[in-house]
């Protein structure tokens, strides 16, 4: 499974357009902090505490509206050679149930997410020595975000491995990321921080399950050859 | 090692496998040898898992293949007649993926060969998109092979390779098969399955004609192939519908 996930990371890391992405993604995300930090210090003394209460929500919300814009294309991306249905490496398929090579997929991915939403750790190291918030805010804020983009990766992987085609896949995909942003909203809306955690962790615990016991019916016959 | 009993395959209703039963011991080697479209690409997808056949059963190694297809697919090296790559990785990486892939169970592991005269003269560091067909065809073959499988399903493994690299594989499939493995290969030339195989089925138009071991003295494949497909033309001519009344 740790193969299957470092040769998924390989892939994507070697992919051209994978790397120009993320590193738009990594500038849109320093002018964006800039901006909110530039808020912030401009601020009167009296205005400081309140701005700095909402640096950090406004930050990773910025963040994770890129992001999640960016992991269906990046799910969709993977091994971007053949068929909707290709996602298991050629000796892969033969030796490892299909449960196991969307396990390594999925740990690929969140290695994947996890660095990229790590990226915002300078500047909101920053701002904790403004004295804005604190580290236990930073780690609970960037934990909600991570399990939100995974139930978002699960989705998709599992609509790509059950479409018939790549285009239907894109068009899901994206229909799956507006339901999960309104799902987020609503429940965020309505809970309080630990429930609203707590929901996404249930609901990524059950649909990752989901998707690796429908994955060894989807990859049953996988395709190795043309 | 295997037992297939009446198996069927229907694409709509087109009849591309009819009732084939086949049997093979472990440590031998078949060779399909039939006429373009026979169903042999068909029944090799079908031993290898990766197919279900419309009706029929089938044992490899004593468990029931068609229920419990993840099961057996670690025994089993498949090399498809094109190999499908991902482009981005290279050859070498592919080969240690495979290797890295390899059943782990001592006691289930299939004869160790060694795989690098198959992979002479391609440089590891080439991508698999750059690959021709042909060495494409050598390292499918090696990464098969690089998994340690006990049964080895080839799909016309020769027929995009130059005479030398030919000759390299029929070493290497015949160091297998020396050390116990199990082959079936589908093949288009008859000296091909003369070289590498213990007993020869042949096939024609989805259906199993005849199945002769290759060890007796003095039979000729072609020969007998050929017969078999005059043989059964003619039979499929008088059982056609129409056929009586128009000899009438």
């Amino acid at each position: 499974m740790l193969r299957i996930a470092a040769n998924e990371l390989r892939s994507l890391a070697r992919d051209r357009a994978v790397r120009a992405v993320v590193a738009g993604y990594l500038f849109a995300l320093l002018a964006a902090s800039l901006v909110h930090m530039a808020g912030f210090l401009s601020a009167g003394e009296s205005q400081a505490a309140q701005v700095g209460d909402l640096l950090l929500q406004r930050i990773t919300s910025t963040q994770l509206v890129f992001l999640a814009a960016l992991t269906p294309w990046l799910v969709l991306r993977l091994r971007h050679g053949g068929s909707t249905r290709d996602l298991v490496p050629e000796p892969a398929a033969m030796a490892v149930a299909p449960w196991q090579a969307v396990l390594g997929t999925l740990s690929a991915l969140t290695a994947c997410l996890f660095a990229l939403l790590s990226a915002s750790l300078p500047v909101l190291s920053m701002i904790r020595l403004f004295g804005a918030t604190t580290y236990r805010e930073i780690a609970w804020s960037l934990a909600d975000a991570l399990l939100l983009l995974l139930v978002l990766v699960v989705l998709v992987l599992g609509l790509r491995l059950n479409s018939r085609s790549r285009a239907a896949s894109w068009a899901f995909s994206y229909v799956a990321l507006g339901a999960v942003a309104l799902g987020w909203h609503n429940a965020f809306s309505s809970m309080d921080r630990a429930s609203s955690s707590m929901f996404l962790l249930l609901s990524l615990s059950f649909l990752a399950l989901l998707l690796l016991v429908s994955a060894n019916w989807s990859l049953r016959y996988p395709r190795i050859g043309r | 090692m295997i037992k297939a009993r009446g198996i069927s395959k229907y694409h709509g209703r087109v009849q591309v496998l009819a009732d084939v039963d086949v049997t093979l011991a472990a440590g031998r080697s078949l060779g399909l040898l039939g006429t373009n479209g026979a169903g042999r690409t068909t029944l090799l997808n079908i031993l290898a898992t990766l197919v279900r056949p419309t009706s029929g059963h089938l044992d490899i190694d004593g468990t029931d293949a068609l229920r419990y297809p993840f099961r057996v697919r670690p025994d089993l090296g498949f090399v498809p007649q094109v190999p499908a790559f991902h482009g981005d990785m290279t050859v070498g990486e592919l080969l240690e993926f495979a290797a890295a892939m390899r059943v782990p169970a001592p006691g289930k592991a299939g004869p160790p060969v060694h795989t690098e005269p198959v992979c002479d003269g391609l440089d590891r560091a080439m991508p698999l998109s750059a690959l021709s067909a042909g060495s494409g065809q050598k390292v499918a073959l090696a990464a098969a092979l690089a998994r340690g499988p006990r049964l080895l399903l080839l799909d016309e493994p020769l027929s995009h390779l130059d005479p030398m690299a030919a000759s390299r594989v029929h070493g290497v499939l015949r160091d297998f098969h020396a050390q116990g493995g199990t082959v079936v290969m589908a093949c288009n030339r008859a000296a091909d399955v003369e070289a590498l195989c213990d007993e020869v089925a042949f096939f024609h138009r989805g259906r199993l004609l005849r199945t002769t071991e290759i060890g007796r003295s003095g039979l000729d494949i072609g020969a007998v192939f050929q017969s078999l497909v005059q043989e059964d033309s003619l039979v499929r001519e008088d059982h056609r519908p129409g056929r009586a009344g128009r000899d009438r």
